[in-house]
């Protein structure tokens, strides 16, 4: 069976654009089967994003368009699976594309088909909350940017062919099947969102001012439905009082979904503070049960938006809603934390929906043969999340889990390392590089300039006169030819952009149309094509910047084409041809730190081929895992361990330096190199190679001397040392009666302002392990929150239904541990049970994750930033969680923040994935547009 | 990214990890450094164009520099969201507000701009790590400059506006142009105008 | 004073103003308060000349063309049938319904032609002056029958119109045939929502106002208000003006 080096990726969300990225760019001719006409997925309907408050669509839209020129992927809209055969490394797909009835090749997005469409139809990009034509485009940054016929609402009236100008639509077009052959295959369709219509004390669907949080994230949306104007549905006025409710359809065993939806907590602060930026007058209120704010910064967030936002939190899960029939305002009734009852009036209401297992679920099940769990969500492997129950198949994102956008990122890039393993030797075998033509050397010439303006249909047309444009512009100096064109980035116009180029022997192009950030590269590519320099170029904006916001002044937009066209005509003249440069890659990397994370990344890349130098600062592989006995999930850690540490030393391709210690590091992206002295000898030794990986770990907090008396009894211990004690010296327990659990130690304080997102896991763990034990042991856990996020939420009831106690406690007061005469207790104050003492035999602190000191020297070394907290600073935490600012460097693991053994191992292959991306390579290309340096007058 | 070596003391450039901001040639004392592409060899001529005007109408005349990230993107969505705005303004694009050379701005008054405004990321989010925070402390400095040789420092506006300010964009540029309306044309001593611009 | 009613027909010229020649040569005596404009085919009446007729004072109309199946230009009087058909609808909706008739008369006809014009005229003698001439009712129903016309001057309703002949017999682009019953339903939401969308744009022309203000003014729910306003905000009809308190105000951006 041969392997094929392509890879199917299904799902256009930005799980799959990431995949589709990583591998394209690592040698894989890449399909991208989208069953909506433009990728994006749900983060294209957000407006912000947390904890950053990124516009969405500003940090989503570029990787759309990169996504959509890729020379190596193939994004085939308005698709679906039917069927699959074969087997890893050779799977044959059949995709049934449905006809959009309009060519996607013609199509140039112009949008006058959909403005003389009399059909309306429910938008539900928009979330319901307005209409579109039967012709539509799903949004307006979609990629690609075509318009399709909704058959099932056109009523075939034949309007919009004949207004379109560019030919593009053709009610004979029918569906097809398109067969492929990939070596391997990605789910990355994403989740359904839960509809609470069903209920019915809700009154979602009855009640208008019930909206989703879906709906909200429109409602907010500078290009929603309302302008981000916060308007409630029932009477178009601003609503002052919003109530958020929290858990609408997860953690509720009482519909059969007992799991956490893990990203409800984090996005309902997002909407309440971006609603309390757009207007100040409005008042929101969190309803929640546990906040989980267990990601890097979350915790802060949610401080700021209750600090200076002003954001009330009120914890108290609200199980009804009444509505006054006058106002449309509603009525929730809740308990406060001194046991009263208090009913309260709102405005408007928005239901946080969970996450449900995308509608596809079944069939994709059935279709490639997966297992789904016991949640319907995909079956994956206990260590590896992207592993699906079928070699092969991998999955990301939302579909095997609920997660959050940084999350999803690093699973699908996890995918895309772990099909380099399998399809790495048949790596660049269908990816074609562009055949150019040699580059003219036109530095004798004097400039010769070609201008070519758009009417883009109406959109410029409309407003500016564009023959006179086009007159004025013939008259410039040094300019030989100008011409008009009906849509200048055509298929049909680079053509003949090119055949003047050669007749009229141009050596600098000016095309005046819309905005040079999203068609400047195809220009640039087409005048490459034609043999210039594509930096010969420049692009005037008649459009966005001129025709789009002078509408009602033709004369004036007229004028201030003429301006731009002159103002492009004097930046090409002094235009000069220059190279973008090419760097030979060494293909080798160091790996900084051999834990859990290091070794996953170092096998990653060895298994593929790739030399790695494995530096670990003590005396034996493994780091911190080396404490861990058990999963939440019972799976058995230290056998994985040993098994990972084996592989790891036998791979010849891994070289493995213990006791190591990093002198310096110098270099750039390709082209590293490292001094190390290693070994008890101190041997100085040094390597070049073409990447790093920080996978440098953390460690655990150790509490202060006579923090909860611990040092001063050995009655009081921390959680590791009690999993130690019940996996491996249960004896131990023979005398214990009761332990009382004492949870967020050494986190969530003024010195360590952040979750240690393991720890409510951890204590679950052992205390159900102690439970199999011994069922008569009496445990209590203190708590603040309990973070159990997504499926670990089993647990927690589990738990909770073997008898544990969970006591929450107030940071403002914490229990304390006294010995009174000799026996232990343990006192905590709640304001509505008043005092509460507990007499217990063991203490167990949940100490959290801290950054290690070296941090900040390895830091210095790398020129690598640092967080507020110590720990390494990724380029961006939402959609670059793995990458370093400076490039060719990675990071992995809990050098990057708080994780688990799940997620570090995710982590280390998300990050060998992006450092394949230039491994991959044999000469990279770096920007063209440089600075230089004039010698005689530097001064120094 | 420029590095001083140890032997010369001459800055050098490593083009493979050269962004392009322009940061450095804005900021270099002597001209040292020299932009490709978005330098002044092009922008100097594009600013000459930009002041001169057609007709009477097109007065005041405001020359805008906006970055590529941020602000040229915030003034993209304007257009797209089709809020209007008076066509009173000439753009130009540089990759980073870190490489708006301070020689732009005075060319541009000089040669009779009426009014410029300046627009870069908000502080935090300069695609290249920190380009902003130099440029706004750079055009600081300028607005004493400014007011020493005779033109008023309200002609001068510096913003920041993100990718999804169009409105603000269109509403900044609107009062910007009612402002600059009402202050009149821009009278530039004329002695003033007889220093030589270098080529700088 | 008296009131004399004024008629105003249209004619299509192959059959009913043949029709009416001929009660002429026949000397047949009818109503003179007809007065008429010849056409070439009924089908050529855009509802637009109907209401222009009404804003001018006129108390009557009649639109007369060939028998159904004997247009001199197969279709015309049918597609004239569906055009006065929805113009009924709104007429209907501002309670201004009984002034409009349509009515066939072949050339051969001149008797037919004679009565269909004295019965009309006699019934508009019953109904009395049209209401626009009455100081107490002129703002109100010139305002309501510009709201009419807005409505039918947008190409939303034009395309409904204009294709819903052919698509109902025929087919549609597709070939497929859509009953008048499915076509009519979607036809009759989007003439309902039109009315109140170009009435909605009338109340706001000069000045901004809330959704409950406007709400309370044309006595719609507020709710479908607020839909109706979103969807006059794509089409870029209508923008945010200012917000007062919690109250924000919607002006109409639409240019006459």
């Amino acid at each position: 069976m041969e392997k094929v080096g392509a890879v199917l990726v299904i799902g256009g969300g930005i799980g799959g654009i990431q995949a589709s990225m990583d591998l394209a760019n690592s040698g894989y001719k890449v399909y991208i089967v989208e069953s909506t006409t433009s990728i994006g997925g749900v983060m294209s309907q957000l407006d912000k994003t947390f904890p950053t408050n990124d516009c969405s669509i500003c940090i989503l839209a570029p990787k759309l368009v990169a996504a959509g020129r890729h020379e190596n992927i193939n994004i085939l809209i308005n698709a679906s699976v039917e069927r699959v055969e074969g087997e890893a490394g050779n799977f044959t797909a059949h995709i049934k594309q449905k006809s959009l009835f309009l060519d996607q090749k013609k199509c140039t997005g112009c949008g006058l088909c959909a403005r003389v469409c009399p059909v309306e139809a429910i938008d539900i990009f928009n979330e319901g909350l307005s209409t579109r034509s039967a012709i539509s485009v799903k949004f307006p940054q979609a990629v690609p940017l075509v318009y399709s016929i909704d058959k099932d609402k056109c009523i075939g009236c034949g309007v919009c062919e004949g207004r379109c100008e560019a030919n593009a639509i053709d009610y004979t077009l029918e569906d097809k099947i398109i067969t492929i052959n990939v070596g391997a295959i990605i789910l990355a369709v994403g989740f359904d969102e839960f509809d609470p219509t069903p209920l019915k004390s809700y009154g979602y669907g009855k009640f208008f001012n019930v909206v989703t949080s879906t709906q909200f994230e429109r409602i907010l949306s500078a290009s929603g439905p309302f302008s981000g104007t916060i308007i409630r549905p029932s009477d178009g006025l601003i609503p002052r009082k919003i109530a958020f409710l929290q858990c609408i359809g997860s953690r509720d065993r009482h519909i059969g979904i007992e799991y956490c939806s893990s990203v409800c907590c984090m996005y309902t602060t997002k909407e309440a503070v971006i609603a309390k930026e757009h207007m100040e007058l409005v008042q929101p209120t969190i309803f929640s049960m546990d906040i989980r704010a267990c990601g890097k910064d979350f915790d802060k967030y949610i401080e700021r938006a209750k600090d200076e936002y002003g954001i009330r939190y009120i914890r108290s899960r609200i199980s009804f809603i009444k509505e006054v029939s006058d106002t449309k305002d509603l009525i929730l009734q809740y308990e406060t934390e001194n046991g009263k009852i208090i009913e309260e009036s709102f405005n408007l209401v928005v239901l946080s929906v969970g996450a449900k297992p995308h509608h596809s679920a079944l069939e994709l099940a059935r279709t490639l043969n997966i297992k789904l769990n016991e949640f319907g969500f995909c079956k994956t492997d206990p260590f590896f999340s992207i592993q699906t129950s079928r070699k092969g198949i991998y999955v990301c994102g939302m579909f095997s889990e609920p997660k959050d956008i940084p999350e999803t990122v690093i699973e699908a890039s996890a995918a895309a390392g772990t099909v380099n393993v399998l399809l790495s030797d048949v790596r660049n075998t269908l990816v074609r590089e562009k055949e150019l033509p040699e580059e003219l050397d036109i530095s004798n010439e004097p400039p010769r300039i070609g201008v070519f303006i758009c009417h883009c249909g109406i959109n410029i047309g409309g407003v500016v006169n564009v023959p006179e444009v086009v007159e004025y512009a013939a008259t410039l100096p040094d300019v030989v030819y100008a011409e008009r064109n009906l849509y200048t980035c055509s298929a049909d116009t680079q053509v003949n952009i090119k055949e003047k180029i050669k007749e009229y022997n141009i050596n600098r192009v000016v095309v005046a149309s819309c905005t040079p950030r999203t068609h400047e590269s195809l220009f640039q590519a087409t005048i490459r094509e034609a043999g210039l320099n594509k930096y010969l170029f420049d692009l005037a904006n008649i459009r966005d910047q001129c025709s789009w916001v002078h509408m009602h002044e033709p004369e004036a937009a007229t004028e201030k084409a003429e301006d731009l066209v002159r103002i492009s005509v004097a930046k090409v003249r002094n235009l000069i041809p220059l190279e973008e440069q090419k760097v030979k890659v060494t293909h080798k990397g160091i790996i900084i730190g051999g834990g859990v994370a290091g070794m996953t990344a170092a096998l990653n890349l060895a298994e593929q081929g790739y030399e790695v130098y494995l530096v670990e600062k003590n005396n034996r592989l493994g780091g911190y895992s080396n404490n861990i006995f058990s999963s939440l999930e019972s799976d058995d850690v230290q056998i994985f361990i040993k098994e990972l540490i084996e592989k790891t030393d036998n791979h010849k391709l891994i070289n493995v330096f213990l006791d190591a210690q990093i002198t310096s590091i110098s270099g750039y992206i390709g082209n590293f190199t490292t001094n190390i002295i290693y070994s008890k000898e101190k041997i100085q030794t040094s390597f070049n190679h073409g990447i790093i990986i920080v996978a440098t770990g953390a460690k655990e907090y150790q509490p202060e001397d006579n923090e909860f008396l611990f040092g001063q009894d050995d009655r009081i211990i921390i959680q590791s040392k009690l999993e130690n004690i019940l996996f491996t010296d249960e004896k131990k327990l023979k005398n214990i009666r009761s332990m009382v659990m004492i949870q967020c130690v050494g986190s969530r304080n003024e010195e360590h302002p952040y979750c240690s997102r393991i720890c409510c896991s951890e204590a679950i763990k052992n205390a159900l392990k102690t439970k199999e034990l011994n069922p008569d042991i009496n445990i209590i856990i203190l708590f603040r929150d309990i973070r159990t996020y997504g499926f670990k939420e089993k647990y927690y009831n589990l738990a909770r239904d073997k008898g544990i106690i969970f006591l929450r406690f107030n940071e403002d007061k914490p229990p304390e541990v006294k010995v009174i005469n000799e026996s232990l207790n343990v006192l905590l104050s709640r304001s509505d049970i008043g005092e509460l003492k507990f007499n217990t035999d063991l203490v167990v602190l949940s100490t959290g994750i801290i950054a290690p000191k070296e941090n900040s020297d390895l830091a210095k070394i790398l020129k690598v930033p640092l967080n507020e907290d110590n720990f390494f600073l990724e380029a961006h935490v939402k959609l670059r969680p793995s990458d370093f600012a400076t490039d060719g460097v990675f990071l992995c693991g809990t050098a990057r923040g708080t994780a688990n053994i799940k997620e570090s191992i995710a982590q280390a292959i998300s990050a060998a994935s992006r450092a394949v991306t230039i491994l991959s390579k044999d000469m990279l290309k770096t920007e063209g547009i440089t600075s230089y340096i004039d010698e005689k007058k530097c001064i120094g | 990214m420029g590095l001083f070596t140890e032997s010369i003391k001459k800055a050098q450039v490593i083009k493979t990890v050269c962004k392009g901001c322009g940061t450095c040639f804005a900021e270099c004392p002597t001209s040292a450094i020299i932009m490709n592409h978005y330098g002044s060899k092009q922008i100097n001529p594009m600013v000459n164009e930009a002041v001169k005007s057609l007709t009477e109408e097109s007065k005041p005349k405001i020359v805008a520099f906006l970055c590529n990230w941020c602000s040229y993107a915030g003034a993209d969505l304007a257009g797209v969201s089709r809020y209007q705005y008076p066509p009173n303004v000439r753009v130009i694009r540089t990759m980073c507000s870190g490489g708006m050379s301070k020689s732009y701005i005075l060319r541009a008054f000089l040669n009779g701009a009426d009014g410029v405004f300046i627009s870069g990321c908000h502080i935090g989010d300069c695609h290249y790590i920190s380009g902003n925070e130099k440029a706004y402390l750079r055009m600081d400095h300028l607005k004493t400059l400014l007011r020493k040789i005779g033109i008023e420092e309200e002609r001068l506006e510096i913003h920041q506006i993100s990718a999804s300010e169009g409105k603000k964009f269109a509403e900044k540029i609107t009062a910007f142009t009612k402002k600059i309306s009402k202050l009149g044309d821009s009278k530039i001593p004329t002695k003033i105008r007889k220093i030589k611009m270098k080529a700088y | 004073m008296d009131y004399e009613p004024k008629i105003l027909g249209f004619l299509c010229n192959w059959c009913s103003y043949a029709g009416a020649d001929l009660a002429g040569v026949s000397r047949i005596q009818y109503a003179p308060n007809l007065r008429v404009i010849r056409v070439m085919c009924s089908g050529r009446i855009d509802p637009i000349f109907i209401l222009e007729g009404f804003l001018k004072g006129i108390d009557g109309i009649m639109v007369l063309g060939c028998h159904l199946g004997d247009c001199h230009y197969i279709n015309g009087n049918y597609e004239a049938e569906i055009k006065i058909g929805v113009l009924n609808k709104l007429l209907k909706l501002i309670g201004f319904s009984e002034r409009l008739i349509l009515d066939w008369v072949s050339a051969s006809e001149g008797n037919r032609f004679a009565q269909v014009v004295n019965e009309f005229t006699e019934k508009i003698r019953d109904l009395g002056p049209s209401p626009i001439k009455d100081k107490k009712y002129k703002i109100n129903i010139t305002d309501e029958l510009n709201v009419i016309k807005s409505a039918l001057s947008d190409i939303r309703l034009r395309v409904f119109i204009g294709r819903k002949r052919s698509i109902i017999t025929e087919g549609n682009v597709y070939g497929e045939v859509i009953s008048e019953e499915e076509f009519d339903k979607i036809l009759d939401q989007a003439i309902y929502d039109e009315y109140i969308r170009n009435k909605i744009l009338l109340k706001i022309k000069n000045k901004s106002k809330s959704v409950p203000e406007i709400s309370k003014e044309i006595r719609v729910e507020p709710n479908r208000v607020l839909e109706h306003i979103i969807c006059l905000k794509s089409r870029g009809l209508v923008d945010f003006d200012k917000i007062i308190d919690i109250y924000p105000k919607f002006i109409s951006i639409k240019e006459e």
